[in-house]
């Protein structure tokens, strides 16, 4: 599985070096910007149903407000913050949601400034090794929230809340983001 | 004699055409890629990435079970 995951990531990186012009080179960083808002979505989607099961679940079995309803319904709620980045009411900063979407923010801002550039610098932009202005910095940019996604996914898995391993988007970000986001 | 960066890319996309379609198809739409690029380049970037009002629908649901639990506060 290690050797597929790599493998994917290396023909990930010919595609973003061995072809093409500026606009590709762009178009495939947007794309990728975009896949991370539908896995957000399904992420999002997901833990909530999970959320909701779990609390029919524990109500069904004990009174709210009691201890036996809090330890019934501690796994699925720490997911969630784990995600929202929010417990108790508090915002904590830390959660995969505000890491990812702000990761998602300064991608979009390094893949427009690229995009102005590349408008008038198109013949600079076109060669095999181009400057990084011509295509934004984005992989960097967005690496931090996609790891902290996955986290939340890896968790999410452990647990039981995620059922979307046959989903494609999942597949596809599911075989590059250990290797390529968290390092691994 | 080393391999052509081309003749690798052709070995790798062959690889995963077999063994992970998404992924395959995925690539291969970057590597014919040029109806996006083309898009790209004729029209003004229109483009969202947030969703559910910036902080999604499963905090909603968080928000109403800690109001139903005895101890919101524990790990």
């Amino acid at each position: 599985m290690l050797k597929l995951r790599l493998a994917v990531v290396l023909a990930a990186a010919l595609c973003m070096s061995c072809s093409v012009t500026p606009w590709k080179r762009l178009a495939t960083g947007y794309n990728f910007v975009s896949l991370t808002k539908t896995l957000g979505e399904k992420f999002d989607s997901s833990v909530k149903k999970f959320l909701e099961v779990k609390r029919a679940e524990c109500k069904a079995a004990h009174a709210i407000k009691t201890a036996e309803y809090d330890k019934c319904v501690l796994p699925a709620v720490r997911l969630s913050r784990a995600w929202t980045g929010e417990k108790a009411g508090k915002k904590t900063g830390k959660g995969g949601l505000g890491i990812l979407q702000a990761g998602q923010r300064t991608t979009k801002l390094a893949l427009d400034a690229a995009f102005d550039y590349v408008k008038t610098h198109e013949k600079a932009c076109s060669g095999e090794a181009p400057p990084k202005d011509c295509h934004g910095d984005w992989k960097v940019l967005i690496k931090p929230g996609i790891c902290a996604a996955w986290t939340v996914v890896d968790l999410g898995v452990k647990i039981g809340a995620f059922k979307t391993t046959d989903d494609p988007t999942y597949k596809l970000v599911a075989a590059s983001v250990d290797a390529f986001a968290c390092g691994r | 004699m080393p391999m052509a960066a081309a003749a690798v890319a052709g070995i790798v996309i062959d690889i995963l055409m077999k063994a992970f379609p998404p992924v395959y198809e995925f690539i291969k739409k970057e590597l014919d890629g040029g109806a996006d690029a083309q898009k790209l380049r004729d029209e003004p970037v229109k483009f969202s990435i947030s969703f559910g009002g910036g902080e999604g629908e499963a905090v909603k649901v968080q928000r109403a079970v800690e109001d139903e639990m005895l101890d919101p506060n524990q790990d």
